[in-house]
């Protein structure tokens, strides 16, 4: 692949932008749909194609193509796209530097999805469904979808960037409908992992803990009560206390946001207690937006957003770090060869703080805990948001009834002032997909925080 | 690759498969091309050719099913693809459902999905066109910041055939223009307003409603006030229906989800479930939608198909795979995602039927209510039941008749169908917008939480 992809840079450097990327990608993907205890579509593809970016006059051009064998035409597309942006710029778009990289990264699973038949997979989930049906008898509708991938990334650029990477997933992704009399409910349950195998579905999780986990949840809506609407007192538990880092607070420190955004202008001040410290992490062993370099090929790295209630650093890419003076973070990531890079989180979480558990929960009258989500959604005006499948009453400090779904929603800049105390043990991440116009792998979470009457509004019925 | 030649190697795709074990196969091909220009912080930043295309291919051997997808169209590698897609069904297990491919049926041609300006208007206009709509706006107020803008047009050329003798093409395409833009209050920023127009027209984009509308907006939520809770008058506009319908009653009117449990609809054909003003339909074959094509994902012509009339369900939509299960027909609504090769349901140009007020009428109206424009957290929203709770964002405040200013932290509990039963006024005009042919509509007695 390098063949290919060296002599087409080299015609690329022979047309004068100021700069030149070509990313490949070589892939084998599995998609299984298993809807009611049935096999609804099995898919194998191979994704192959290049993306070929190029800074020309100040302005980008962006091209992707499967057509190996023409990529010099595609090139000479995406200048003539560069030039035709950069007629009305006024200031030309400049690259922070970066040190140029050569390197093979390597990635070591003990089952890669490629060593696994179709029909063991099939297999995995059949055994996924039963634990799920066989959990209540209230449980309907059932479908679960199953993505993996293995294959390779290549990376060339004019800063002298030559990267190969290796590439495998594996994602599991159940929906689950409950029924009893006239009230329907659901439930999801979502796991990834992009340094594991398929041990990481067989064994890290295992089919009896994905099917009972998310069936409970169904069971547990069936059972529950309404929840007040209002603000009360919160437990955040890891996550969804990731899904409020991520959403509220990470989509605002993405730099090509934050200047659009109520973290605009803010960096070097205040923004939370002292005691807040909030990261992204882009070398966090295990994470599942974890990666050793970025697509632009800048090292990824730990991004210590928040320290000690200062916002401290933003994330960037190679473009808003030159344009805001910052370092380039390796935040630049795209989906596949289809979509350039923009900036986008990896694995973001709030650090833990000197809590312990039943001091959290202290001296609570009524409030709610809450366990597990589903969604979330910011907005530039530091409004968050995020749907809510698992929760339960706090009465007099101890945890009580489960709470049907509903969501809870904020104002970060506020939110952060109303965090009271921060958990000290342990916390597991979330895996799910970010959805800024593209996907991506993420994980979040956090230790359990406490945020008091004022900070976190409930959108309860009763 | 013009559409003629597209069909001619998925008619060769099938006899191929047909020839090397599968009992029935089908083919669905697309070639699509979006050329885009961003603009971003002010100021232009890229100029881009984004091509989606290849070949899904579906072949069955028995009950099994088997999918596969390249993005090549050489033959080699469209026969490889086949040959995928047969092993795929191989290694898969028996669906005890699969009812066969649909048979033909007459598509008929729409007109105006097609203009050759699509191919004649060079990118330039494109970066012309963005830099206006950015400077328009902030020549009617610089306090505005032009967060981003584009422009870009979008062409689709499909195929279908398969072994039932289905050979269908077509093409199409649309522009558009968006501008979403921002400004600080006293505390913050306002949220992001965004408008778009998406037309089958280069020249007809009016992107001086798109100016006229973020500016407009921007400068009222500026004026941050402060929310009541209660069950105030609610105004919703057709974004904010778009999005939240997308993820509650649109789902329950999907056939599949009916017939797998998933929706409260069951045995409610026949009866009422909204008011007696309110009027749904999907229309696959309006000219003017953008989910308009002239066939769906498993070859079966779109069609105009109504749900709810005089506030009585009437049917549901439905695919040829689940229609044959529950001894319906197909509504031309099977969408197929050609990379995963997963056909699902899914609306075509969901049409609210306009009403007959203005909606400066609608407002005048209320003493105290607000207007949403947007929704927060509607895919988080419980697709069985219709419960949603999200936030209202961006939404004005109401007050004696007048729009006074937005509110943060603005909170909507409640389920879908109070909304449909509680519509009691619907404005006299459409909007089309990304995911919904609507009106504003306003609607009584909603659970209304405001951040204290």
């Amino acid at each position: 692949m390098f063949d290919v992809l060296d002599k087409s840079l080299e015609y690329g450097r022979s047309l004068g932008p100021e700069y030149i990327e070509l990313r490949a990608e070589d892939i084998l993907l599995t998609t299984i749909q298993f809807d009611d205890g049935q096999v609804k579509n099995l898919n194998q593809r191979i994704e192959k194609g290049v993306a070929i970016r190029v800074l020309s006059n100040g302005a980008w051009g962006f091209v992707s193509t499967s057509d190996f064998e023409n990529l010099n035409q595609y090139i000479d597309r995406a200048v003539a796209l560069a030039k035709s942006a950069a007629a009305s710029r006024r200031e030309p778009i400049k690259l922070a530097e970066t040190k140029a990289i050569t390197d093979t990264v390597k990635l070591s699973v003990k089952e890669s999805p490629i060593d696994l038949s179709n029909e063991e997979k099939v297999e995995w989930m059949s055994q996924v469904y039963k634990q799920i049906k066989d959990y209540d008898e209230r449980i309907g509708a059932v479908s679960l979808k199953l993505r993996d991938g293995w294959g390779k990334k290549y990376l060339v650029t004019s800063s002298g960037h030559k990267i190969e990477f290796d590439v495998g997933f594996v994602h599991h992704y159940a929906w689950v409908t409950g029924k009893e009399g006239a009230s329907i409910t659901a439930a999801r349950d979502e796991v990834g992992s992009t340094s594991e195998g398929w041990e990481f579905l067989k064994k890290t999780q295992g089919a009896e803990n994905i099917g009972k986990r998310v069936a409970n949840r169904v069971k547990l809506q069936l059972e529950a009560v309404a929840a007040k609407g209002g603000s009360f007192p919160t437990v955040l538990a890891p996550h969804v206390i990731g899904v409020v880092a991520h959403e509220a607070l990470g989509h605002l420190s993405e730099a090509d946001l934050t200047v659009q955004s109520s973290f605009g202008g803010k960096l070097g001040q205040k923004v939370a207690n002292d005691f807040v410290n909030m990261t992204d992490d882009g070398t966090l062993p295990g994470g599942f937006g974890t990666s050793k370099y970025d697509d632009e090929g800048t090292p990824t790295s730990r991004v210590e957003i928040i320290k000690d209630g200062i916002l401290t650093e933003l994330l960037t890419n190679r473009e808003y770090a030159a344009r805001m003076g910052l370092r380039p973070t390796g935040n630049a990531r795209a989906q596949d060869y289809r979509f350039m890079p923009i900036i986008r989180m990896r694995n973001t979480f709030f650090e833990k703080g000197d809590w312990a558990d039943d001091e959290l929960f202290e001296g609570i009258k009524f409030g709610y805990l809450c366990v597990d989500f589903r969604g979330g959604q910011a907005e530039l005006n530091a409004s968050f948001q995020v749907g809510v499948q698992e929760a339960y009453e706090i009465v007099n400090g101890e945890v009580g009834r489960p709470v049907k779904d509903l969501s809870i929603s904020g104002i970060a800049t506020d939110t952060l002032f109303k965090i009271e105390g921060i958990g000290k043990g342990t916390f597991e991440f979330e895996q799910g997909r970010c959805g800024k116009g593209q996907e991506a792998f993420i994980s979040a979470g956090g230790p359990m925080i406490r945020v008091s009457e004022g900070g976190i509004t409930f959108g309860g019925k009763k | 690759m013009d559409h003629t030649e597209l069909l001619h190697l998925l008619n060769d795709l099938i006899k191929y498969g047909t020839s090397h074990g599968a009992n029935e196969i089908d083919a669905y091909a697309v070639v699509s091309s979006e050329i885009s220009v961003e603009l971003e912080m002010g100021e232009i930043k890229s100029a881009n050719e984004l091509i989606d295309s290849g070949i899904s291919i579906r072949a069955i051997i028995g009950k099994k099913v088997g999918t596969s997808f390249t993005s090549r169209f050489d033959k080699q590698s469209a026969y490889n693809a086949v040959d995928l897609a047969i092993k795929s069904a191989k290694s898969s297990t028996e669906n005890t459902h699969w009812a066969g491919l649909p048979q033909s049926r007459e598509v008929s041609k729409i007109e105006g999905l097609w203009n050759p300006k699509f191919e004649s208007v060079p990118v330039e206009r494109y970066v012309e066109m963005t830099s206006e709509l950015a400077k328009s706006i902030i020549d009617k107020d610089n306090s505005i910041i032009v967060g981003g803008a584009g422009t870009g047009v979008s062409t689709q050329t499909v195929a279908f055939a398969n072994s039932n003798d289905i050979a269908l093409s077509g093409k199409g395409g649309i522009v558009y223009s968006y501008a979403v833009g921002v400004s600080r209050t006293k505390h913050g920023m306002t949220p992001g307003i965004f408008d778009v127009d998406i037309t089958r027209d280069p020249d007809a984009i009016d992107l001086e409603k798109i100016s006229q509308t973020v500016v407009k907006d921007i400068r009222l939520a500026k004026n941050v006030l402060q929310g009541e809770s209660g069950h105030p008058d609610i105004i919703i506009a057709p974004r904010a229906l778009g999005i939240l319908f997308m993820f509650t009653i649109f789902p329950m009117l999907y056939g599949e989800n009916v017939l797998r449990g998933k929706s409260p609809l069951k045995e409610q054909v026949g009866k009422k479930i909204a008011s007696d003003i309110f009027n749904l339909y999907d229309d696959g074959i309006n000219p003017k939608g953008i989910g308009t094509r002239p066939f769906d994902g498993e070859g079966i012509p779109q069609q105009k198909t109504p749900l709810i009339r005089d506030g009585v369900l009437q049917q549901f939509i439905w695919t040829d795979y689940w229609a044959k299960q529950a001894n319906e027909e197909s509504t031309g609504n099977a969408n197929r995602d050609i990379r995963t090769g997963l056909i699902s349901t899914k609306m075509t140009n969901p049409t609210i039927e306009v009403g007959d007020s203005t909606l400066e009428d609608m407002i005048s109206g209320i003493k105290y209510g607000y207007l949403v424009k947007g929704f927060q957290g509607a895919h988080s929203s419980n697709p069985e039941s219709g419960d949603f709770s999200v936030v209202c964002n961006p939404v004005f405040l109401i007050e004696d008749g007048e729009v006074k200013g937005s509110v943060f932290g603005l909170m909507m509990a409640d389920n879908v169908f109070n909304i449909l039963k509680n519509t009691v006024e619907i404005e006299n005009k459409h909007t089309y917008d990304l995911t919904i042919i609507a009106p504003h509509i306003k609607v009584e007695g909603l659970n209304i939480i405001a951040k204290s």
